[in-house]
């Protein structure tokens, strides 16, 4: 992934389904995955595809050219 | 019309799902989230690439409907006769295996959620073994059957929670779907209602679309919709559904009864028309032949509001219409049969029976025997009735019903006839082993000369239950085997298997249970259950000393029930705990014995199934030294102790000496070893009184010598010699004769019998003052009791005791060091106050102490610093 302009970052975070963003945030904050399933009401068995899809969505996102 | 909706915004989730269907394990995903939020629609959309890509895939559903319905999902390749679950769960896979032909196999799932158990199971088994790829979708916060939660908690499969749209997702949709620019009034308020949940936006959108509400005006899709309050799905729902007209709702409900519906079967109970309009509108939709409803949620709100007497004759006309053809599952046409508004169809409620019983379905399968025996009390429904409440212990109801069948009637074809029913339901939930005994005695006395062979059979089984082993093989010595069906054969053979154990007569009774397993492997369609083969087996083997193979016979068992439902698996177990107890390893004993409690679950009670296993428990609990759970478990023993299972009574006494002697009881513990050598000696079970002999050796009893070299010449294997070998050094009070017997207790793989009589020998080389001997010896005990985990015995105890007293001595003062009165320890010793006090005087001589306190607090001291556990 190239380096990406923070506000591009955060406007393609914005565009992901709230449960993939928070998820995103809040692991990059370093905070702990069973604590996210916990305010993602997920089982801790869900969160590595969670993270996995999360990401994805977010590399496309941030592909798409800016409106 | 869901279907008809294009898939947005899940570009991501089909990648990772095909990625995961490349993988060689964990080849699949389970997709959950809450109702509406496209589930099933993204797991369509994985099947069709995967039918573009060559794969094969077959698509079946939980549903409401179909959940009482043992094995519904997969009735399709379900047998329709009465075969075991193991049969019926291999046939299943075998026939979506062969379907698909080499090529690679996909099984859709939808709801898991709600499969029936054994549907479930069979799920679970396709993606432990690798047998299919699975993608399986399950509603969030719905209650799952255990082996559908286990397919995400055991990494069997990856979790993919399934999030509603975002915002410009839900705005995409809308604009594909309504083909224009949507106006940004009407997607931003459609987005607040609907939260990206798909089925709502759907019927929101189809809704106002059908009252002209949303429309197009101006070169945009505007929305003149103003809800005052914000619906919830299941009103967006409905109000939808309220707008087809009556004939197309009633589709709705006849699929959502007997959800799936055989498309034929649809076609004759609605009109083409109404089916098609329902189909178009997406309210129901169909996989081949199968139709289903569209989405879950529809029957839910649909079958809500009907009322019962609606719901009954929708399941009337169903059932009709399926008795009309023939590859139906007659279990799925008995219960809707069953809650119809129906006459009762004897032949349609019986043929369920026989089905639900083999899915170990009982609790159905006695609703269904009793509205047959209600409508029709023949002899046969009544025998079939009589025998589900046997299979369920209600031994008395099962009894009221045989007493009303005359002798002529309770005859019929097979082995579990109304003689033998009767009569094995007063020997188990009746136990009552007398009155079983007269009803196949009057039985005999008919003269049947066909039916002789399996009446004598039961008896056989009696006997070898009543511990009269010789009995057991003269009475099966007039049966022809050829006279018998396959369940007979097995029973025939466990009955020889138990006898021949006890006569001590092993590869009779390893060839015996061999010609069993053959029979059972000859009949893999068979639904009797296994009675307990490996563990008959098993016993023999280790009462004759070949304890590593008795455990392989255990373990193989173990594995072949591995994955199946019911008691089979935790018989298995239970057979694999006593050969865990048999060759020492305490922990993976308790561990087992542990499941199997766990795996009854109260069953086996009333019958004794369980009893046998208690009894075992406890024996492992007190030599675990786990002293206050072996009395707990001894008294649960002594509780439900069955009169029809005499053939362990030995075991229980061994068992109860074992819990004496872990409290130090050991006149007790040696009585009680000498009562269970008595009560086998006299009912000539030979090889369990060796076993009662040898355990008397390890509590120092020296009287079993002269017996065991006798039963050295009777009984076959190498733990009869031995024993005698062991009894004589014992009575010798040969420490290097004790060296021996444990090395060879050892390698024979009764490692607690080889730390006991390392432990004796210790004590022996000491009192001969063999300092170094003692020393040896006592160190190879405490490392094989620790190999065992930790194994506690007197001959233990006593080794770890420097102090110079006799036997006698030394037990008394462990049972003043534990608290006992003069009084308590001259009633627990057999011996006078004045005697016990005399052994306390000459214990504290030689102890150096002057008062009764001093000793108690030396002993317990010694104890303490001497014993590697508490260190």
């Amino acid at each position: 992934m190239t380096v990406t302009n923070p506000d591009e970052y955060e406007a393609a975070l914005r565009s992901l389904p709230d449960a993939h963003s928070l998820a995103l945030r809040l692991h990059d904050a370093g905070v702990a995955d069973d604590v996210i399933c916990g305010y993602l009401h997920i089982e801790p068995e869900g969160f590595a595809t969670l993270l996995d899809l999360a990401r994805r969505k977010l590399d496309t996102a941030l592909s798409k050219p800016t409106t | 019309m869901v279907d008809l909706w294009p898939l947005t915004g899940r570009t991501e989730e089909l990648r990772i799902i095909s990625d995961a269907l490349a993988e060689e394990t964990q080849s699949g995903m389970v997709i959950a989230g809450p109702a509406g939020v496209g589930k099933t629609r993204l797991a369509r959309a994985v099947a069709d690439a995967a039918v573009q890509a060559g794969w094969t895939v077959r698509r079946v559903a939980g549903t409401a409907t179909g959940r009482a319905v043992t094995l519904g999902a997969f009735a399709r390749w379900a047998d329709t006769t009465d075969a075991s679950p193991l049969a019926l769960a291999q046939k299943v896979i075998a026939g979506l295996a062969a379907e698909a032909d080499g090529t690679k196999l996909l099984v859709l799932v939808d709801d898991a959620h709600v499969l029936d158990d054994m549907s479930a199971l069979i799920v679970h088994q396709m993606a432990l073994h690798d047998a299919a790829s699975v993608v399986a979708t399950v509603r969030t916060g719905k209650p799952a059957p255990h082996a559908v939660t286990a397919l995400w908690k055991d990494s069997l499969l990856r979790r993919m929670d399934l999030q509603p749209l975002a915002r410009n997702e839900s705005d995409d949709l809308l604009h594909t779907v309504l083909g224009g620019p949507v106006s940004v009034d009407c997607a931003k308020r459609m987005w607040v209602l609907s939260h990206g949940n798909v089925l709502f936006l759907h019927h929101l959108v189809e809704y106002e679309r059908e009252t002209g509400r949303l429309a197009y005006t101006d070169g945009e899709w505007r929305w003149a919709g103003t809800p005052s309050v914000s619906p919830s799905l299941i009103e967006v729902v409905e109000q939808q559904i309220g707008t087809v007209r009556d004939e197309v709702r009633d589709v709705v409900d006849l699929v959502a009864i007997a959800e799936p519906v055989d498309r034929a079967i649809l076609g004759t109970l609605a009109e083409p028309q109404a089916i098609e309009d329902a189909e178009r509108h997406g309210l129901i939709a169909a996989t081949g032949n199968a139709v289903y409803v569209g989405h879950p949620l529809y029957g839910e709100i649909r079958l809500s509001q009907c009322g019962p007497l609606r719901l009954r004759g929708l399941r009337g006309r169903v059932a009709s219409a399926m008795a009309q053809l023939d590859s139906v599952d007659p279990l799925r046409l008995g219960l809707l049969w069953l809650e119809s508004d129906l006459p009762a169809d004897v032949e349609i409620l019986s043929s369920a029976v026989n089905i639900a019983a083999s899915r170990l379905d009982l609790p159905l399968a006695e609703r269904l025997a009793s509205a047959a025996y209600a409508a029709q009390p023949s002899p046969a429904i009544t025998l079939q009735l009589a025998y589900i409440l046997y299979l369920q212990e209600k031994g008395q109801a099962a009894e009221t019903l045989l007493d009303t069948l005359d002798t002529h009637e309770l005859a019929a074809p097979g082995f579990v006839d109304g003689v033998n029913l009767r009569a094995a339901n007063l020997l188990l939930p009746l136990r009552s082993p007398e009155r079983a005994r007269v009803v196949i005695e009057d039985a005999l006395r008919l003269g049947d000369a066909d039916r002789s062979h399996s009446l004598y059979t039961l008896r056989a089984v009696g006997e070898a239950m009543a511990a009269e082993p010789a009995e057991t093989i003269e009475t099966m010595s007039a049966v022809d085997y050829d006279k018998l069906d396959s369940y007979g054969h097995i029973l025939g053979y466990a009955a020889e298997t138990i006898a021949l154990g006890d006569l001590g007569r092993v590869e009779d009774a390893a060839e015996r249970a061999s010609a069993a397993y053959r029979v059972l492997g000859e009949s893999p369609q068979a639904a009797f259950p296994d009675p307990g083969l490996a563990e008959f087996h098993a016993y023999a083997l280790l009462a004759a000393g070949y304890v590593k193979e008795a455990d392989s016979i255990a373990e193989h068992g173990c594995r072949q029930y591995a994955d199946l439902p019911g008691i089979s698996r935790s018989m298995a177990t239970a057979a694999h705990g006593m050969t865990a107890l048999g060759r020492g390893d305490l922990a993976a004993a308790r561990r087992h014995l542990n499941e199997v409690r766990a795996g009854f679950g109260g069953y086996g009670e009333v019958s004794g199934l369980f009893y046998r296993f208690r009894i075992m428990h406890t024996e492992i609990l007190a030599r675990s030294g786990d002293d206050e759970a072996a009395a707990r478990s001894s008294e649960a023993t002594r509780d439900s102790r069955h009169p029809t299972y005499q053939y362990v009574e030995s075991d229980y006494l061994l068992a109860s000496a074992w819990v004496a002697a872990a409290v130090n009881r050991v006149t007790e513990a040696r009585d009680l070893s000498s009562r269970a050598a008595e009560f086998a000696r006299s009912h000539g079970q030979l090889a369990r009184e060796v076993r009662a002999l040898q355990t008397a050796a390890q509590f120092g009893d020296p009287n079993g010598a002269e017996r065991l070299t006798e039963l050295a010449t009777l009984v076959a294997g190498p733990r009869a010699p031995l024993a005698a070998r062991y009894a004589q050094a014992v009575a010798g009070d040969d420490g290097a004769g004790l060296d021996t017997v444990s090395r060879d207790f050892e390698m024979m793989g009764d490692v607690l019998a080889a730390a006991d009589a390392a432990a004796q020998a210790s004590t022996a080389h000491r009192r001969a003052g063999q300092r170094g001997s003692a020393l040896t010896a006592g160190a190879r005990a405490d490392q094989l009791a620790q190999r065992c985990g930790d194994a506690v015995s007197p001959a233990l105890a006593a080794a770890r005791v420097p102090l110079p007293f006799t036997r006698r001595e030394h037990e008394i003062a462990r049972l003043l060091s534990n608290g006992l009165s003069n009084k308590d320890i001259a009633t627990a010793t057999s011996l006078s106050i004045r005697t016990v006090e005399g052994h306390i005087y000459q214990a504290s001589a030689k102890a150096g102490v002057t008062t009764r306190s001093e000793l108690s607090a030396l002993v317990q001291q010694l104890g303490q610093l001497e014993s590697p556990r508490s260190g």
